[in-house]
């Protein structure tokens, strides 16, 4: 029975380290993907943690938090995932540095290397719809663009 | 004779951590990605050590079956040529390094520190999780009732143990609109020609 009694020290072990490898990837890095890596291993860590703690206390909460941890974090690829193709569409790059005008005003640049120059403006223009109770005027190479729509 | 427990952990708890390293060490963001697929499934297996047999299921399948693999495809979508290997600089290293360490140091201080949760005496009193069981009263729980609480008798302690509906369709909801939402943003362009004009201002970064 004495490999029980020692779980719970081992577990908050290796989520202090899944939590604390994750904080050092999440500071050190400045691709936006691997900042995101970074970020779902710190949540990993939270969550062993919850689930030693659920062991610990004979409870079913610790577990119920993490399956709320689960969800929560799919949301956060989601989101995460089309924001930076958002963002890579609109600077050609995915360093998060090309971002730092959205600082706060009273913050100065920080800025350890050069950032590299943005592309060209781009070339594509978002879809929309057409007003309602007008026929739309067919466009030559959209059509030969989709030929199957 | 063999400690079966350790021997299981130390299988699970040794690829979480040195993946995780790996993940932090590599320089190239699909090598990265594949780290941390296997790091997650080392610690999946953890759960299931720990008795938290619908976790680990759960992780496996979303976390490992869905969410990384949907994060290869960002990888794939986004990373072309030579950004695919990424160096940082030392300096950058250093400060989070420092950082990172010393919250990893007061968080492994407090684990060691804290006597409770080193004593043997507290875990002999406290009965063990019936490991396996789990799907049944998660599933309560998330509809309103702790079914393993039904014999609390004080009715102050029960009124807080009522289960999880509310943040269970919170939580939904929440997952739909998000959903809709990053279909949205991620949607798809087409090319600008003459016939259709631009109607939203380009997203340049650059005033």
């Amino acid at each position: 029975m004495n490999n029980e009694l020692a779980l719970l020290n081992n577990y908050l072990v290796v989520g202090a380290v899944l939590f604390g490898i994750g904080a050092i990837g999440f500071l050190s890095r400045r691709n936006m993907i691997v900042m995101f890596l970074a970020a779902e291993m710190m949540l990993q860590g939270i969550s062993v943690s919850l689930v030693a703690w659920s062991r610990y206390h004979n409870d079913f909460g610790g577990q119920m938090f993490v399956v709320f941890i689960i969800t929560v974090a799919a949301c956060e690829a989601a989101i995460a995932l089309a924001l930076i193709l958002m963002l890579f569409r609109a600077s050609g790059s995915l360093d998060i540095a090309v971002w730092h005008h959205l600082r706060e005003a009273n913050q100065p640049a920080y800025v350890d290397e050069e950032i590299p120059e943005p592309p060209p403006g781009d070339t594509a223009a978002w879809p929309r719809l057409v007003p309602a109770g007008i026929e739309p005027e067919i466009d030559r190479e959209d059509t030969d663009h989709r030929p199957h729509v | 004779m063999i400690n079966w427990h350790t021997l299981f952990f130390l299988l699970f708890a040794v690829p979480t951590c040195l993946f995780a390293v790996a993940v932090v060490a590599s320089a190239n963001v699909v090598r990265m990605a594949m780290c941390l697929i296997a790091s997650l499934a080392a610690v999946a297996g953890l759960y299931f050590l720990a008795g938290a047999d619908f976790v680990g299921a759960m992780q496996l399948m979303i976390y490992v079956g869905g969410t990384l693999v949907l994060l290869v495809f960002g990888v794939m979508l986004t990373v072309q040529g030579p950004s695919v290997s990424l160096k940082i600089s030392s300096a950058n290293w250093l400060m989070a390094g420092l950082a990172g360490g010393a919250l990893l140091i007061v968080l492994l201080s407090a684990v060691v520190g804290i006597e409770a949760w080193t004593s043997k005496a507290v875990a002999e009193t406290a009965p063990a999780v019936e490991a396996g069981h789990t799907v049944a009263p998660l599933g309560m729980g998330l509809l309103g009732i702790r079914v393993d609480q039904l014999s609390q008798q004080d009715p102050t302690l029960r009124r807080g143990m009522s289960g999880y509906l509310l943040p269970f369709e919170i939580v939904s909801v929440h997952l739909l609109v998000v959903l809709i939402g990053a279909a949205h943003l991620a949607r798809a362009k087409r090319r600008r020609t003459a016939s259709t004009p631009a109607t939203t201002a380009p997203l340049n970064p650059e005033p």
